[in-house]
């Protein structure tokens, strides 16, 4: 495996998206799912390779792993479909080999144009409209939140 | 050639619209979508069709409901018979979900059949994102054996998000990566996700021409 002159390994860190846009996430959790999504895919030997861990955060994150094993990496982060008790996908935007260049990657958060409460069968959705035509519906129950994912122009928003 | 998601299922059956989907597809890399129960109104959307049917007869009769050239006609895969039979019909273009199927459900002969028909075989990959295990081992297992089969009769392939929300849809990238599981290369990939516009175009993959 290559070292740096100072024997420390080379390292790629990947740049991760979280969808639905806004979540926030406990980064410990992130990190739990990510080793998770690693070990039941790979196994102890080869996720131990991978050697993952979370970096960074701001509505992204930045998944470090060894030189060489970041393709391992991408295809188990895109195994995850929960993290925590939050049902989220994870998106892999670029990987590189510094941090300074990934965080040149990094982007502010989508703009949320307007919020309004909207009607869908017999129940009240909180509508949250953000950037790209996309409409996140909110509805907060007893047994936690349901989401619905439209899009300005589908008539039950308009 | 356009990359297509073989297959997603839009609001109500899922919980995003088929514009929202549409939208994501593009994000992620596909020119266009099939959407069962879908309308394509929507620009990069597919109408697709799904019969599940326990007897040839059951689909036979389904399929006369379904107007002439109304988009992609996809039949859940059974036992080696009814896939047999299945692939025999005209208007029937992709069998679906053969990883749920016996596992000689899907042989050597019904290979030659689905190739000489331009019938497609949907490698679906929400197991093995969804799927932890002995199931997704099993899924990854099943999806090598048709490889092998597909390497060597060329019956075109699809391959199929299967998602019910945006949440479930992968990039082109992660799709390519997620195929790599079972040994499938990054040209069949490609491949695979345009074989759909072959297919309902009626182009052959390889076209005879005589000088």
């Amino acid at each position: 495996m290559s070292q740096l002159p100072s024997q420390r390994e080379r390292r790629r860190y990947v740049l991760v998206r979280f969808v639905p846009e806004g979540i926030s996430l406990d980064p410990r959790e992130v990190y739990a799912a990510v080793a998770e999504a690693c070990t039941s895919l790979w196994g102890d030997t080869v996720s131990s390779e991978i050697s993952p861990s979370v970096m960074a955060w701001e509505g992204q994150a930045i998944v470090r792993c060894r030189r060489g094993t970041e393709d391992r990496l991408i295809t188990a982060i895109s195994t995850i479909t929960r993290v925590g008790d939050e049902r989220v996908a994870l998106r892999t935007i670029t990987t590189s080999g510094t941090l300074h260049a990934i965080r040149s990657r990094m982007y502010p958060r989508p703009e949320l144009l307007w919020e309004r409460k909207v009607g869908i069968g017999g129940r009240i959705f909180l509508a949250r409209a953000y950037s790209g035509q996309k409409v996140d519906l909110i509805e907060k129950g007893i047994k936690g939140q349901e989401m619905l994912f439209f899009a300005t122009e589908d008539g039950e928003v308009r | 050639m356009p990359l297509i998601d073989g297959c997603i299922h839009p609001y109500p059956e899922g919980d995003s619209s088929i514009r929202r989907m549409a939208l994501t597809a593009r994000e992620l890399g596909f020119d266009q979508v099939v959407a069962a129960g879908g309308n394509d109104e929507v620009p990069g959307v597919l109408k697709g069709t799904i019969i599940a049917a326990t007897s040839v007869k059951e689909v036979v009769s389904t399929l006369q409901g379904i107007p002439q050239g109304d988009g992609v006609v996809m039949v859940t895969s059974g036992d080696l018979a009814f896939n047999r039979a299945v692939i025999g019909l005209r208007r029937v273009r992709v069998l679906k979900g053969i990883q749920r199927s016996p596992k000689g459900a899907f042989n050597h002969v019904a290979a030659r059949e689905a190739e000489a028909k331009g019938v497609a075989v949907e490698l679906d990959l929400s197991p093995l994102v969804g799927e932890r295990g002995i199931q997704r081992q099993r899924v990854i297992s099943r999806y090598r054996d048709l490889l092998q089969l597909h390497r060597r009769y060329h019956f075109p392939v699809t391959l199929a998000s299967n998602a019910r929300s945006i949440l479930g849809q992968r990039s082109v990238r992660d799709m390519v990566f997620l195929a790599r599981l079972f040994d499938m290369e990054e040209g069949e990939v490609m491949g695979a996700l345009s074989s759909l516009d072959s297919i309902l175009s009626g182009r052959s993959p390889v076209q005879v021409v005589r000088g």
